[in-house]
């Protein structure tokens, strides 16, 4: 098997934002059409990548989702055809999981395809937000990282500072998860990969960087996000989104 | 407390057990697996139960077993599970006991669908099991007021010895949204004097037998029962109306929703103001007691041209609305059943049309 292509596994807690990452990774790529992102969300009904087809699809971007993923049935089925991003054939694969180890547990059947992977061509991130409950603390976060990894079966590469609370994200929750992630890749030695946020959020994380000497070991590349996954109800919210202390 | 983000049924469960929740029962279905699956995991942490059931009926019953030895008890379930719990809630109502139940509404009838709906509003308020009852139906449009809702569920739920229903539909359930959780309530706060539970009576304990059961023998003994409930809804009618009126002042338009659709509306009347068009809108809190006073006040406005009420169904609280309105405005009706959510653009367009019919 000859791969040149890159592989970006995203996991972390539900409500962590993976599903944002993986619309933003993959709609970042050059519009070449050998860009795949497999939904792989076994937990959610609702709220999924997969929600973003038709945006997708206009960027070129091949989905791989369960049949029934969006639908009015639940069934806990994975798609064939997640096989054929290890054929070679692909620029960059994105892999969105499901919250949680009962999410991740969902990739674990494709480790022979990933260890034939040259290390180099796999990114496997855990998501963080310390504003979900369950992800608050170091400790809540490694526990969750070492179950999720022994339940998908593969090793995180790296971590991305994502905290955010949604319509209200600020600068002080990058910051907060600053302090919090910086002790996650201390115990772990996991690189921070990214530090992600809405645009405004970026920016103003970007100018305490400086003012505060964040550690850019800490930090990572700064990732600027749009928010794809927002419904049409939440138009109201809109405005919302560019309130920012 | 900090803020932070939490999903729908996430919060609910935490709320409960804030506000006093101990033992939950339940079965699972989407979309409010994560009610039970948190209950699971955090329960015990407080000194609680979470049990698993064998079925939603048995779920019911066994709420209606905790109920009436005086505990703090919840079940949650979705659409078609709360079509089996009725059994269950008729009873608890049939033996006037206090409790809470979450109805993460999903699309129907039979299995319908796993999408959000809110075909249930005919099932919460008019009953829902056999024989003349009401539940305490409450109607959140945001995941803090999810929260808020539930924190005091089980106060309202004692205070007048009745079902607390919170219906939400999948959307709430599911979505995750900014809120600050309250403090955990006091055991004084939660440990509410039941005279009346069946907690083991012995001789010299100060009370009489407490008796659980939902068979009245002579017909004095049931119509007894309906005029104590009777008399408890009125109770529960002048108290525990909640409804929020958003722009309604000078508003022509009014429109009635609830839950996710009321939050399309707040869109929708946005809108509508860049039309030249004034709509306000009321959003009831309580679907049963539902606010007919209020409604009833805004029509009375002179300002006031037309109602329109959008759900996710195929027209179920347009009835209240009529019977609250009265015939002073004319009422219409926009949404579609199943899970179809009506879109701000078609609103916007159904709205205008009104206008010049």
């Amino acid at each position: 098997m000859q791969v040149d292509g890159k592989f970006i596994v995203l996991f972390g807690n539900f409500g962590s934002g993976k599903s944002e990452l993986a619309l933003h990774f993959a709609l970042s790529a050059p519009q070449t059409g050998k860009t795949a992102l497999v939904d792989l969300d076994i937990i959610n009904p609702y709220f999924r990548s997969s929600d973003r087809k038709d945006l997708l699809q206009q960027h070129g971007v091949r989905l791989i989702a369960p049949m029934f993923a969006h639908s009015n049935v639940e069934m806990i089925t994975l798609p064939p055809d997640v096989y054929a991003v290890f054929n070679g054939s692909y620029d960059l694969v994105v892999f969105d999981l499901g919250g949680d180890a009962a999410g991740a547990v969902a990739l674990g059947q494709y480790l022979p395809y990933f260890q034939r992977l040259p290390a180099e061509r796999l990114e496997v991130y855990l998501v963080v937000n310390p504003r979900r409950p369950l992800s608050a603390t170091p400790e809540q976060i490694v526990a969750l990282l070492r179950q999720m990894e022994t339940a998908c079966r593969l090793q995180a590469t790296g971590l991305i500072n994502n905290g955010n609370l949604s319509t209200e994200s600020s600068v002080d929750d990058l910051l907060h998860a600053y302090d919090i992630i910086a002790q996650v890749s201390q115990e772990t030695g996991l690189p921070v990969a990214y530090t992600a946020g809405l645009e405004p959020v970026i920016a103003g994380f970007e100018q305490a960087r400086q003012e505060k000497g964040l550690e850019q070991r800490y930090t990572g590349q700064l990732l600027p996000l749009q928010i794809r996954m927002a419904r049409d109800w939440q138009r109201i919210i809109d405005s919302n989104y560019l309130k920012f202390q | 407390m900090a803020r932070q983000l939490l999903k729908g049924c996430e919060a609910i469960a935490e709320a409960a057990i804030r506000g006093g929740c101990r033992y939950f029962f339940g079965y699972p279905i989407t979309p409010q697996n994560d009610i039970p699956e948190y209950m699971s995991a955090r329960l015990p942490q407080v000194g609680g139960v979470f049990l698993q059931a064998e079925s939603e009926v048995a779920a019911s019953n066994m709420v209606y077993g905790a109920a009436g030895a005086g505990a703090r008890a919840m079940t949650s379930s979705s659409s078609p599970g709360i079509s089996l719990k009725q059994e269950g809630l008729s009873y608890i109502a049939g033996a006037e006991l206090p409790c809470v139940v979450v109805n993460i509404m999903r699309g129907g009838p039979g299995l319908g669908g796993i999408q959000a709906s809110q075909g249930d509003y005919f099932q919460s308020t008019k009953g829902g099991g056999h024989g003349d009852y009401h539940m305490i139906v409450f109607a959140p449009d945001t995941v803090q007021e999810a929260v808020n809702i539930m924190y005091d569920a089980f106060d309202v739920a004692d205070r007048y010895r009745n079902t607390v229903m919170l219906l939400a539909d999948g959307l709430i359930g599911q979505m995750m949204e900014p809120v600050t959780l309250p403090e955990f309530k006091s055991d004084e706060q939660i440990q509410t004097a039941k005279p009346w539970a069946a907690t083991g009576w012995h001789e010299g304990c100060g009370r009489p037998r407490a008796i659980i059961n939902s068979l009245h023998i002579t017909d004095e003994d049931l119509e007894a029962l309906h005029e104590r409930l009777q008399a408890t809804y009125r109770k529960i009618e002048a108290n525990e109306v909640r409804v929020e009126l958003y722009n309604v002042e000078d508003a022509e338009i009014i429109l009635v929703a609830y839950g996710t659709m009321s939050r399309v509306c707040r869109s929708v009347i946005s809108e509508l103001a860049k039309h030249g068009v004034k709509a306000g809108m009321v959003r009831p809190i309580t679907l049963w007691p539902f606010p007919s006073q209020a409604m009833a006040q805004v029509a009375a406005a002179p300002s006031v041209k037309k109602f329109l009420t959008v759900e996710i169904s195929a027209g179920q609280m347009v009835e209240d609305v009529r019977l609250a309105v009265n015939g002073a405005k004319p009422v219409e009706f926009f949404g579609f059943p199943g899970s179809r959510i009506a879109t701000v653009d078609e609103i916007v367009a159904k709205v205008l049309e009104m206008k010049e019919g």
